[in-house]
């Protein structure tokens, strides 16, 4: 059986952990994004910030802007810290389970937007 | 033979980039799921792990320039004017459930694949050998790839089919 070992001059996980919390993190405010353009209209047309592209140019630009932010942001704050990966594992899934349902759209269609 | 000039940038997006991020995930997948300390000398190791790392960062690169392609330059090809393939597809309650449901499904889930694949490809240029004797790291290293992989495919699906219905030209 393989084991895990580890010595002290070995890198924190503290990096690691942020670029995956913030691919989960973007990816969920995608969903939440997607959602929300589709069932405000008001909040679907301020998102097309490209009018070619339609809704979807601010969904993805939001969605890209948060990912390099957050994982800027958390990289910086967890540099030197090793937080394990189990429970970033769970929290990670959850927020791409949110994503998904997010972007699904029979989800998005339960709040009464049309095809 | 003759492509059109947004057929031709319709195959870099799907063929180059995208199928590009498809095949090389068996060859990462099989150099992540092989590095494993028990069964490789040092030498063999640092082999797996500069695979890897070229591997995985490729497949990141073209992760995004699929979907980038794909949402600013063919997505308004897609969707704009009266004889668009959007409109084309909506013209037809037979066919109008490849743009309610596919395009608007596909748009989205791809973008699953750049996040995924550039956060295995930070873990690999970040862990590098570690990935070897840490198993339950580079397992999770695996199911992130697994992950970016799934949603890609989705995506690459559902692409050809409406691709098939109502074609960019």
């Amino acid at each position: 059986m393989e084991t895990i070992t580890r010595n002290s001059s070995e890198k924190p996980n503290g990096p690691a952990v942020a670029a995956i919390l913030a691919a989960a993190l973007a990816f969920a405010l995608l969903g939440v994004v997607t959602t929300l353009a589709e069932v405000f209209g008001g909040f679907g047309a301020w998102l097309a910030f490209s009018g070619r592209v339609g809704m979807l140019s601010g969904e993805t630009t939001i969605a890209i802007a948060a990912y390099f932010v957050s994982w800027l942001g958390l990289g910086l704050l967890w540099r030197r810290s090793d937080p394990p990966l189990l429970p970033v594992a769970v929290v990670s899934a959850v927020l791409i389970a949110v994503g998904l349902l997010g972007t699904f759209p029979p989800f998005f269609r339960l709040f009464g937007v049309a095809e | 033979m003759h492509l059109t000039y947004r057929e031709w940038w319709s195959l870099v997006h799907g063929f180059v980039f995208g199928g590009g991020f498809l095949l090389s995930f068996a060859g990462v997948a099989i150099v992540l799921y092989g590095l494993r300390r028990q069964d490789l000398t040092d030498e063999g190791i640092a082999q797996h792990v500069l695979w890897l790392r070229l591997g995985s960062a490729a497949m990141a690169a073209a992760a995004w320039g699929t979907v980038i392609l794909g949402t600013w330059v063919i997505y308004p090809w897609y969707r704009v004017g009266s004889a668009s393939p959007k409109a084309g597809l909506l013209s037809s309650a037979q066919t109008s459930g490849w743009n309610s449901f596919g395009m608007e499904w596909k748009q989205h889930l791809a973008w699953l694949a750049p996040f995924l694949a550039t956060t295995v490809a930070f873990l690999a240029f970040y862990y590098g050998p570690r990935l070897a004797r840490d198993q339950r790291l580079r397992r999770f290293t695996l199911a992130l790839l697994v992950g970016a992989f799934g949603a890609a495919s989705i995506a690459a699906l559902f692409g050809a089919l409406i691709t098939k219905m109502s074609p960019v030209v």
